[in-house]
């Protein structure tokens, strides 16, 4: 079985239909590349994944799990953690904050232990904050811990969205356009970063514009153009295919 | 020499705040809480000290709402609402109004209990609203707790509220008329509070009040529950001003409605404003120095003009000028406050301030 399976999902914007009657399955452990051209609804099926929209038809599940009535939050807890195309780091935060509020689902710290500042309160802490400056690191931009998110260069933000993304350890990272911004070695990092992500047992799908990268590093690919998915497959079987073609060079938009 | 307090107060909060030295914080915070324990032995003007003791409660209330605003970012304009539950609950509960003469201390603890729960009840229906709205809303809630007590005249003695309160004792010793137990209980409340804001700040729960003040989607997909952690914010910060509603009814002896209206919250939120919305120094600083303004510039001030001019002239009709012109001019002249915090700080001079000092 799939971690991620949708079938048939629909989401209407009044009369536009940004997706599609969209069928997926994305296996467990794998790097999946969603494309398509802009306004092909590529956020908003994100935005679907993680209930930021309710999406009007279909069904959505993760691990068997329905979404359909679930909360973002409830979401959240079962292993999903997203980036943003526009980054949504809490500006007025330390790169260290940031990462840490990640974490959220990882401690049990109440709000006795708050108000009290117990042992528990106190050990959760330094365990988070400990995990969060090896997230820095892990992602490749230790040593930025106390700066405001506000302050940090473009690259840097994406890679920060992308630990506090990490830090709640998801079983499905969605990445929205990560690699948009970045320069051609910061890419290479990008690519880098991504498969070690992979590796360390998570399942990635991610949005990207950037051609080169999302060939190089998926093993599969969706292609949505106007909501629908007009194409799946590896690699080479999207170059080749004449709808993507199509898609990407030929019909007028 | 109320002056001479407030100047030694707000310059250990500055020289807190100026120190990164953890130890030299912690030295001074020592050393001005050992002055204002001992100064009462060698300086014993009751007037001076009731003026401390009622800007000591304020200091509290202004903690509190800090949590709410400060915190989590709820602008709530209504606080005055749980000031009000904090003291009715003494007063209803420790008078001859029913009969009832439950100790002091008890209804410290209930009270803040009860503020809590109101907090929570009060806060619920305004968990979707935003900004404006939630200001609003919190307004309105503001206006209706008072307007309740003055209409519930068979419990509340309506528009003229309860009088004759107990006198407090403590151990059996009755605090008799002397405000020095209440200042010395407020000294202890405010040192609670701040070790209470400081522990919150630091919290699971204090990131995720900052997660949602900064970015409420982001904080829902980081799986915080951003409801209940409103309500918290709401009920925690409620139960500081239901102590200090205690404190201050059982200091006067008497509750009204009239003591509870917009103005105290506006008050309240003025001295977030001029002190540093969500830094917790900064909101001391804030309310010390707006209920000394209050409370002994204002009428020196006004004695001043009357026996110069020979007028009387009340000027406690301009107070809401005067909160007006110097909120006015924090705007203008600092609007992150007077000691703000760096988040504060950048989010009103970003210019790469912050680099250079990281
Ligand atoms: N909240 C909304 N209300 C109305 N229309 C929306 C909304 N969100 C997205 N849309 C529309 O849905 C379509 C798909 O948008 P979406 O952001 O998903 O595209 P995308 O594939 O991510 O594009 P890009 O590559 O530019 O990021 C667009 O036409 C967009 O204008
Ligand atoms: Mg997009």
């Amino acid at each position: 079985m799939s971690l991620l399976e949708l079938s048939g999902v629909s989401k209407r914007f009044g009369a536009l239909t940004a997706v599609a009657n969209v069928t997926l399955g994305v296996e467990e452990g794998a790097i999946f590349g969603i494309i398509g051209p802009n306004g092909a609804g590529k956020s908003t099926l994100f935005n679907l994944l993680t209930a930021i929209y309710r999406f009007d038809e279909g069904c959505i599940a993760i691990d068997g799990t329905s979404l359909a009535g679930m909360t973002t939050q409830e979401i959240a807890r079962l292993g999903v953690a997203r980036t943003f195309q526009n980054l949504r780091l809490l500006g007025n935060a330390s790169a260290l904050a940031n990462v840490m509020v990640g974490e959220h689902l990882l401690l049990r710290a109440n709000i006795l232990d708050a108000l009290l500042n117990t042992t528990r309160e106190r050990r959760e802490r330094a365990e988070a904050e400990q995990r969060a400056r090896e997230l820095l690191r892990f992602v490749g931009i230790a040593g930025i811990d106390e700066q405001f998110a506000r302050n940090l260069s473009y690259g840097t933000q994406r890679r920060l969205e992308i630990a506090r993304a990490l830090a709640a350890r998801p079983r499905l990272l969605l990445l929205d356009e990560p690699a948009a911004g970045l320069n051609p070695s910061e890419k290479r990092d990008l690519v880098a970063l991504i498969r070690s992500i992979r590796d360390g047992g998570a399942t990635v799908l991610l949005i990207e514009h950037d051609m080169g990268l999302v060939m190089n590093l998926c093993e599969r690919i969706a292609v949505l153009d106007y909501g629908e998915k007009i194409a799946e497959g590896t690699p080479n079987e999207i170059r080749e295919h004449p709808r993507v073609i199509e898609a990407y060079l030929g019909a007028p938009a | 020499m109320i002056y001479a307090y407030a100047f030694v107060a707000i310059a250990a909060c500055v020289a807190i705040e100026r120190f990164h030295n953890r130890r030299a914080k912690i030295a001074i915070a020592l050393a001005l809480a050992a002055f204002l324990a001992i100064a009462p032995r060698f300086y014993g003007n009751e007037a001076v000290f009731s003026i401390l003791a009622d800007a000591a409660v304020y200091v509290m209330l202004a903690l509190g709402l800090n949590i709410v605003v400060g915190f989590a970012g709820l602008l709530d304009l209504g606080y005055a609402a749980f000031f009000a539950i904090g003291a009715y609950t003494y007063g209803m509960l420790a008078s001859p109004q029913f009969g009832l003469h439950l100790p002091f201390w008890v209804l410290l603890f209930l009270a803040a209990a009860l503020a809590a729960l109101f907090g929570a009840l009060l806060g619920a229906p305004t968990l979707r609203l935003h900004g404006d709205y939630l200001a609003i809303v919190t307004l309105g809630f503001g206006e209706i707790v008072p307007q309740i007590f003055q209409n519930l005249t068979k419990y509340t003695g309506g528009p003229n509220g309860i009088a004759a309160l107990d006198i407090p004792s403590f151990f059996g010793h009755s605090f008799g008329a002397s405000v020095m137990p209440y200042y010395y209980i407020a000294l202890l409340g405010i040192v609670a509070a701040l070790w209470i804001s400081r522990n919150l700040r630091e919290s699971r729960l204090g990131r995720a009040w900052m997660a949602i003040r900064e970015d409420e989607l982001a904080a829902k997909h980081a799986g915080i529950n951003v409801l209940r952690s409103k309500l918290a914010a709401f009920a925690i910060g409620a139960s500081f001003s239901g102590i200090g509603g205690v404190l201050f009814a059982a200091k006067l002896a008497l509750v009204s409605p009239d003591l509870f209206g917009f103005q105290v919250s506006v008050l309240i939120v003025s001295m977030l404003v001029l002190g540093g919305m969500g830094n917790i120094v900064g909101v001391v600083v804030g309310s010390l120095l707006l209920t000394i303004v209050n409370s002994a510039l204002l009428p020196q001030i006004n004695s001043l003009v009357d026996t110069t001019f020979h007028t009387t002239i009340d000027l406690s009709n301009i107070h809401f000028l005067i909160y007006g012109a110097i909120l006015v001019g924090i705007m203008l002249f600092r609007p992150e406050g007077l000691l703000p915090n760096r988040e504060r700080r950048d989010e009103f001079h970003h210019n790469g301030e912050a680099e250079a000092e990281a």
